[in-house]
């Protein structure tokens, strides 16, 4: 299978309502391309809408959605995707994810509950995975979320993973930082994680800061600077899949724009160190793992 | 799950708060907190997009079949009509309506077929939710009702008006009928005032429509003759 990137590159910023005003003043020549929630935009006009609308003619988009609750009990919400293709249509986004869980149950919760890894449940979602390319008329791609109980599980996180996007025919929106934040709060290795995935299917990446609440507890706020362990994290991700668009997510608790800026050119240099200098393809592992070693 | 519970909790809080500032202030800790907790066990939230979610609250405060929430609105009547007005404030700052672009011509309301503003939002109230801060709560309904607008103006701030009902039954009509032109509008009123069509009736309400267009709760204008002409 070829390679299945997401058409932006480089390191991405998160656009959030608190850094429309910083951003406007900034030439931003270092951010290959922003995302949002289409849930915080769609129906937003009057000022806000039209400063919305100059980030998007000025930078590549990403979508990365909340509410569309990929595993629910209850059928999809067909006006919802309706809107939503609109607004990715009208915005020229180029890629669209969601995050593999769910948010409701008889309604919304705006919070992000994770789902059973039980064989049943891939079947589940896959489905409703497929039914929402059909309707966005696009590959999507689905996030592995920080999760902080697992519920009658008879698979790994891994094998569910991987079985729902074999099954939906769907990318992977690979959040790094969730991989650490579940590597230590489920106890596993998080190489071996990255390694089992399928990295023809990974689309793009997240990174982001989180909260350590206790040493086996860290809670996936993103509301702090990236951290150590994570960046390395990412070197290692591209080892082992090559260089992928990058999105670093800041939510809250907003730092000056350049400590942000400094953080989308540590993603700018990473990505290049594993790019291969003829077609800026994704690198062989090789040369990656050879990049790796000066580091 | 205690974190989840914790999580969902903060994640509901916060957004309510933003939405609704003057409640979050005036609400104690404890009540806010109870209130946002028989939101979480109690709602059923349809809306899948941020900017709509006051309006869950908006519902859910409504909700008379809530024991515990009716308990709580009988001790504080005056909560679900202030979370319908901050909401209104957000619908109309939001508004994804755009408005008519201005144009240097002055109305003939003899011909000038009124446009109204459409982000107006309109709200008929017992409560003087307009002034309710944590300095004023009020302790009992005003003797009228007390209509209020919210609309978004070409500066892109929210401007807020209060009007009578005869001005409130201007606006229903306009929006009913949008193609007479304004002279044609105020005659209709004013035929079903005691006054009926008086010299003075008309000029007033003709003024009326000049300051609701100065106050671009009217964004703009066009004659029967442009419309005729956008037609063809």
């Amino acid at each position: 299978m070829r390679q299945q990137h997401f058409q932006v590159e480089g390191g991405g910023l998160g656009l959030r309502r608190a850094l429309l005003g910083p951003l406007q003043e900034h030439a931003l020549s270092g951010v290959g391309f922003m995302e949002v929630a289409p849930e915080n935009w769609i129906g937003v006009g009057g000022r806000l809408g039209r400063q919305f609308r100059s980030f998007t003619e000025r930078l590549p988009f990403l979508c990365h959605g909340l509410s569309l609750s990929l595993g629910a009990p209850e059928p999809l919400d067909t006006v919802f995707l309706r809107r939503l293709r609109e607004f990715l249509d009208t915005h020229g986004i180029k890629g669209y994810s969601e995050h593999l869980s769910y948010c409701s149950e008889h309604g919304h919760l705006y919070d992000l509950m994770p789902l059973p890894f039980l064989p049943e449940t891939v079947d589940w979602v896959a489905d409703r995975i497929a039914q929402v390319q059909d309707a966005l008329g696009r590959k999507i791609a689905v996030e592995n979320i920080s999760y902080y109980a697992s519920v009658g599980a008879e698979m790994t996180e891994l094998e569910f993973i991987n079985s729902v996007l074999e099954k939906a025919d769907c990318l992977l929106l690979l959040d790094v930082n969730n991989v650490y934040v579940n590597s230590v709060n489920h106890q596993y290795e998080p190489i071996a994680f990255l390694q089992g995935l399928p990295a023809d299917r990974i689309a793009y990446c997240h990174i982001a800061g989180h909260h350590h609440e206790a040493d086996d507890l860290i809670v996936d706020t993103h509301g702090a600077a990236v951290v150590d362990p994570v960046w390395d994290l990412l070197h290692k991700t591209y080892q082992n899949i090559g260089p992928r668009p990058t999105l670093l997510e800041r939510d809250f608790n907003f730092p000056p724009l350049s400590e942000l800026l400094a953080e989308v050119d540590t993603i700018n240099r990473i990505v290049k160190c594993y790019e291969s200098p003829s077609d800026r393809q994704p690198a062989a592992r090789k040369t990656a793992s050879a990049t790796a070693a000066i580091r | 799950m205690a974190i989840y519970r914790r999580l969902f909790f903060g994640n509901l809080s916060n957004l309510f708060a933003r939405n609704f500032p003057v409640m979050r202030r005036i609400l104690p800790d404890a009540e806010w907190n109870g209130m946002i907790r028989s939101f979480m066990t109690n709602h059923r939230s349809s809306t899948p997009f941020f900017p709509e979610i006051g309006e869950e609250l908006v519902l859910f405060l409504a909700d008379n079949s809530i024991a515990t929430i009716s308990r709580f609105v009988e001790a504080r009547p005056w909560l679900p009509e202030l979370a319908q007005w901050e909401y209104a404030e957000t619908r109309a700052r939001l508004s994804d309506s755009e408005l008519h672009p201005a144009t240097d011509r002055e109305p003939e309301w003899s011909t000038s077929q009124p446009i109204l503003n459409p982000t107006l939002q309109v709200g008929r109230f017992h409560w003087p939710v307009h002034r309710i801060s944590p300095a004023f709560v009020p302790t009992e309904q005003d003797r009228a009702p007390i209509i209020l607008l919210a609309f978004r103006n070409r500066r892109d701030k929210v401007a807020f008006m209060q009007i009578n009902e005869l001005t409130l039954s201007l606006l229903v009509s306009l929006k009913e009928q949008p193609e007479l032109p304004g002279q044609l509008h105020v005659r209709r009123l004013a035929a079903g005032h005691p006054d009926g069509c008086s010299p003075e009736m008309m000029q007033a309400g003709l003024k009326l429509l000049d300051k609701l267009y100065t106050n671009q709760v009217l964004v703009g204008h066009v004659t029967t003759d442009d419309s005729q002409a956008a037609n063809l």
